[in-house]
């Protein structure tokens, strides 16, 4: 007998304990899970600093991203789809003047603090030019 | 025990593959033969980066990227005056000595550009306008100055005095100002300098790419599904919106100059970034400029002495000029916007004017 073949001895091995927390990762996985999947469809905000890539964030969950740019902290944070610079430690703070951006091709960036944001992968990626003159 | 463990690890590690990548992106992944787009963003020259490469192998196109991102940096670090050892702020520092600063071919060749393209707009666009542009804080802290202050800097403005010395056999170029506290601004003119090195660069790996320096653009060869890169221009009172978007064919330069990109509000009156050389002040009667041309640098200065001119000279300018084209923006009272454009440009147009009264040149 393999140990995966019998569902209920294994419950009945396992503690108290285990079982909450089983139970609670179950929980987390299928939530994470079920909202990755729909992110998938959706814009998501690519995050760089020092013109390095890190990190990929969905918009379709509300979130809030702090970072460590070149002259201090810098918080991005997505809410109702859109994502937008809420601090920076920068001299003009045009960063955080820019509003929510939730279109694919928009951009947020701090040029003294290093931070670049640009959406892409959104329903109307298809549809969106390929550069804006601006 | 073995099968506890097994359960607690699979819970554990079944979420991490729902996690967002933090890693490089993995579009660059393309099946052998598929054009894919390969796309490098970041910052330089001040703004926001992106180069576009429709290509097949993504080790050529990821290097090809990589060289031209580089080349947008040299530009920078040879064009700039925000860092003393730069080649522009030698220049600089030399102005009213008599001393003939030895230049780069690049440097020539902006200085160059932007002296013809002060020559073609009758000084609209200057390339000595430094002492205005450091006096109103731009593009960083703007202030209002005093009027005393700018009528004390104007004469300083004069793109005449820029002078060239025609380089000897195997000399380097030369350049001079010729009064002391003249400084050259390269801000209207590098960026579209740097587009078209970037773009030579480019070219020997692929015809088929997009370069977008902050806005201003240049678009060669075709996308991916054979059909033209498509240009939008940023609507200047909504920007959740486009004034329209063109089709561009290959080899054209895009370029917009707006009052709503660097602004303050001073003493409750909105002035922005683009200034008269002949006045000290921000060039009036228009909201945006957009230019397309053959190359970047003209692109790119155009752009800036067209706003200065104004939507009737400005527009009478571009039109008479075989090589470039052009959309005036101008807000008329009670808002409404005007758009004026030359007539290249509806064959490139595939939407409508948004909210806009339209009429060609």
């Amino acid at each position: 007998m393999t140990p995966l073949d019998s569902p209920k001895k294994i419950w009945q091995a396992m503690t108290a304990a285990d079982r909450i927390l089983s139970a609670t990762i179950l929980a987390v996985s299928i939530a994470w899970g079920v909202g990755a999947h729909g992110s998938e469809q959706g814009a998501v905000a690519v995050v760089l600093l020092g013109n390095e890539e890190c990190a990929r964030v969905p918009l379709d969950r509300d979130a809030f991203i702090p970072l460590q740019g070149r002259l201090g902290p810098i918080d991005l944070e997505v809410h109702g789809g859109a994502i937008a610079v809420v601090r920076s430690d920068c001299p003009n703070h045009v960063c955080t003047a820019m509003g929510w951006k939730r279109a694919t091709g928009d951009v947020l960036a701090c040029v003294p603090n290093g931070l670049f944001v640009r959406i892409e992968g959104g329903a109307a990626g298809a549809q969106a030019p390929d550069a804006v003159a601006r | 025990m073995r099968a506890r463990a097994l359960l607690v690890a699979a819970f554990v590690f079944l979420p991490l593959l729902f996690l967002p990548s933090c890693a490089r992106e993995s579009r660059h992944e393309s099946a052998p033969g598929v054009v894919r787009i390969f796309t490098r963003s970041g910052l330089v020259m001040g703004t926001t980066a992106e180069i576009k490469v429709a290509a097949v192998d993504s080790t050529r196109a990821e290097s090809a990227l990589a060289a031209a991102y580089a080349e947008l940096e040299r530009v920078e670090a040879l064009a700039t005056i925000h860092t003393p050892e730069s080649e522009a702020s030698r220049l600089n520092a030399a102005a009213g000595n008599g001393e003939l600063v030895e230049t780069s071919a690049d440097l020539d060749a902006i200085l160059t550009a932007a002296v013809r393209a002060a020559e073609e707009s009758g000084g609209a666009f200057d390339p000595t306008i430094g002492p205005i542009v450091r006096l109103w804080g731009f593009p960083g802290r703007p202030v209002l100055p005093d009027s005393a202050a700018v009528r004390k800097l104007l004469p300083l403005v004069g793109y005449q005095r820029l002078i060239r010395a025609a380089p000897a056999e195997g000399t380097a170029p030369r350049w001079r100002l010729a009064d002391r506290g003249m400084q050259i601004d390269l801000g209207g003119i590098a960026c579209g300098y740097g587009i078209d090195r970037a773009a030579q660069i480019l070219r020997r790996t692929t015809p088929d790419f997009l370069i977008n320096i902050g806005g201003d653009i240049l678009v060669s060869g075709q996308r991916p599904d054979a059909k033209p890169w498509t240009v939008a221009i940023q609507h200047p009172r909504d920007p959740s919106t486009f004034l329209m978007t063109l089709h561009l064919p290959s080899g054209i330069a895009i370029s917009t100059s707006g009052d709503y990109e660097h602004f303050a509000i001073l003493n409750g009156v909105r002035r922005h970034h683009i200034l008269d050389p002949h006045t000290g002040y921000p060039a009036e009667h228009l909201c945006s400029v957009t230019i397309l041309a053959p190359d970047g640098v003209r692109c790119d200065a155009w752009s800036k002495a067209a706003f200065v001119l104004g939507p009737e000279r400005g527009l009478q300018a571009v039109e008479e000029d075989p090589d470039l084209e052009g959309v005036f923006v101008s807000e008329a009272d009670g808002g409404k916007l005007i758009v004026r454009e030359t007539t290249g440009i509806a064959r490139l147009r595939s939407t409508a004017p948004a909210q806009a009264d339209r009429s060609n040149g």
